[in-house]
C-alpha cells in the first residue's frame, strides 16, 4: 500500500496472508512445476487455462508438508474443486 | 455697577442641542473654527451638562476653557478688542461642525455590544483551532473501534475474503515480473516466467528461480515493490518467499512459488482505469543478523525471528 509523504509515496509492503513458502530443498515438486511452466507457455502466459496445473503444484506441495494444508475453498480453487467432486459422482462416459 | 451684571447674568446662555442651524442665546459660534463660545460673567452653573447635551456625542475639550485663551479665532479676538464681555472660556468641539449626533464617541450600549461580539467571535476561532487539534486522536479512536479507516472494503482478508472471491471476467491485467539482487548478494535470482495474464480475482501462482553458485551457504531475506503504487494495496499475496530469510546451500537451485490474487475492487478504483499492467518486483538482500522486514510479532508459521529479542532463531 502506498502512502503520500508531503507528496512523495512511500510504499509499503504488506506481508502474506499465509507467510513463506518454505524452501523445496530436495526438488520433490518440480515436476508439478514443469507441467504448470509448460502449459502457461502454451497457452500465451494465461493464468486462467492453467490453473489446474497450478492446483496440482500445490497439492504436491501439500503432499510433501512443504504447505500448511487448507481447504480448496481458501485457496480460490472453489470450482475446480466442486469440478472434481462432481465428476467423481457423475463420472463422464469416455 | 450691578446692572451690567444683572443685564448679563440675564442674558445667560439657553442651551439648545443643536448647533447646526444657530447658535444659542449667549453661544457664538466660530464660523471657521469648532468653537463655540459663551459670553457670561461668569460661569453658569452647571455648565459642563449644558455643554455636554450641545455636543451631543462630541467630544468636549476642556482645553480651551481659561480667561481668553481660545486658540486663534477671530470671533474671540474680537470680543477681547471690544472688551464688551468678560470672555469667560469656550469649549471646543470636536468633529464635523455639519453634522450631528454622535460619531466618534460611541455609546455604552454599544461598547458592551461590540465587546460581546469580539468576546464571541474569539471564542468561535478557539473552538474550531481546538477541533481541529482534536480530531487527530479522536479519529484514531474511532477507527480502533470501527474498523472504518483507509482502505475499508479491504478491511476483510484472509481466508474468508479468498473463500467470497469473484472473478471480475470483462478485465484481464497483466502482472510483470522482475527480480533483483543486493550488489553483494552472490545469487542468481530471477523470475521463471516474465508476465501472467490474469483476472481480478483469480488466484494466481507464478515461480522465481534462486541458485547459489558459490560454495558456502548464503542466507537471503527478500522484499518486493509493486508498480503502480496505486495498484499495491489490491495485491494480495496468499504466500510467497519474501521478508523471511531463506537459506540456500552451495550450488543449489530452488524454485519460489508466489501465490498471489488481485482484489476485485481495481476494478472500480478511479486512478486505476487505464493500468493494466502490475510490475510485482522483487529484490533479494544478503540477511545478517537481526535483519528483519515486518515488524515484530507478525504471524507467520515459518517465522524463524523472535517477536521480543528478534534475533534469528536457528532451525532445530
Amino acid at each position: 500500500m502506498a502512502q503520500s509523504l508531503y507528496g512523495s509515496k512511500v510504499f509499503k509492503p504488506k506481508p502474506p496472508d499465509k507467510g513463506s513458502f518454505p524452501l523445496d530443498h530436495e526438488g520433490e515438486c518440480k515436476q508439478p512445476m514443469e507441467v504448470y511452466m509448460k502449459c502457461l507457455y502454451d497457452h500465451k502466459y494465461n493464468n486462467t487455462e492453467c490453473r489446474l496445473e497450478a492446483k496440482d503444484y500445490l497439492d504436491c506441495r501439500m503432499q510433501k508438508e512443504l504447505m500448511a494444508k487448507a481447504d480448496w475453498s481458501k485457496l480460490g480453487y472453489k470450482d475446480l474443486d466442486e469440478r472434481r467432486t462432481s465428476e467423481k459422482e457423475h463420472p463422464k462416459p469416455s | 455697577m450691578l446692572l451690567p451684571i444683572r443685564d448679563a447674568m440675564r442674558r445667560l446662555p439657553s442651551f439648545t442641542p443643536n448647533l447646526l442651524s444657530k447658535s444659542p442665546p449667549g453661544w457664538n459660534r466660530c464660523s471657521r473654527c469648532l468653537i463655540a463660545e459663551f459670553h457670561a460673567v461668569a460661569r453658569p452653573r452647571g455648565w459642563q451638562d449644558q455643554a455636554r447635551k450641545i455636543s451631543g456625542d462630541r467630544k468636549i475639550l476642556p482645553t480651551a476653557i481659561e480667561m481668553g485663551r481660545s486658540p486663534a479665532c477671530s470671533l474671540l479676538q474680537r470680543s477681547l478688542a471690544l472688551g464688551i464681555y468678560t470672555q469667560i472660556g469656550s469649549i471646543r468641539f470636536i468633529g464635523n461642525p455639519g453634522r450631528s449626533g454622535p460619531r466618534n464617541h460611541l455609546t455604552e450600549r454599544q461598547q458592551f455590544a461590540s465587546r460581546t461580539t469580539l468576546n464571541y467571535v474569539c471564542a468561535v476561532i478557539i473552538t474550531v483551532l481546538g477541533l481541529s487539534y482534536a480530531a487527530v486522536p479522536m479519529y484514531r479512536m474511532f477507527c480502533q473501534v470501527t474498523g472504518i479507516g483507509g482502505a475499508s472494503n479491504l478491511a476483510q482478508h484472509g481466508d474468508e475474503k479468498v473463500e467470497a472471491l469473484q472473478k471480475v471476467t470483462d478485465r484481464a491485467l497483466k502482472i510483470v515480473f522482475t527480480a533483483d539482487t543486493a550488489s553483494h548478494l552472490q545469487w542468481n535470482f530471477k523470475p521463471v516466467q516474465r508476465e501472467v495474464t490474469v483476472f481480478p480475482g483469480e488466484t494466481a501462482l507464478a515461480f522465481y528461480t534462486a541458485e547459489n553458485p558459490t560454495d558456502r551457504h548464503i542466507v537471503g531475506i527478500s522484499t518486493y515493490t509493486v508498480l503502480p503504487f496505486e495498484a499495491a494495496k489490491y495485491l494480495n499475496k496468499i504466500q510467497c518467499f519474501c521478508f523471511e530469510e531463506q537459506r540456500l546451500n552451495p550450488h543449489e537451485k530452488v524454485d519460489m512459488p508466489v501465490f498471489f490474487y488481485i482484489d476485485p475492487e481495481y476494478v472500480n478504483d478511479p486512478w486505476l482505469i487505464k493500468a493494466d499492467t502490475i510490475t510485482l518486483a522483487y529484490t533479494f538482500f544478503e540477511a545478517k543478523d537481526g535483519m528483519k522486514f515486518l515488524p515484530q510479532g507478525t504471524p507467520s508459521p515459518h517465522n524463524r525471528v523472535t517477536p521480543s529479542t528478534g534475533a534469528a532463531v536457528e532451525p532445530a
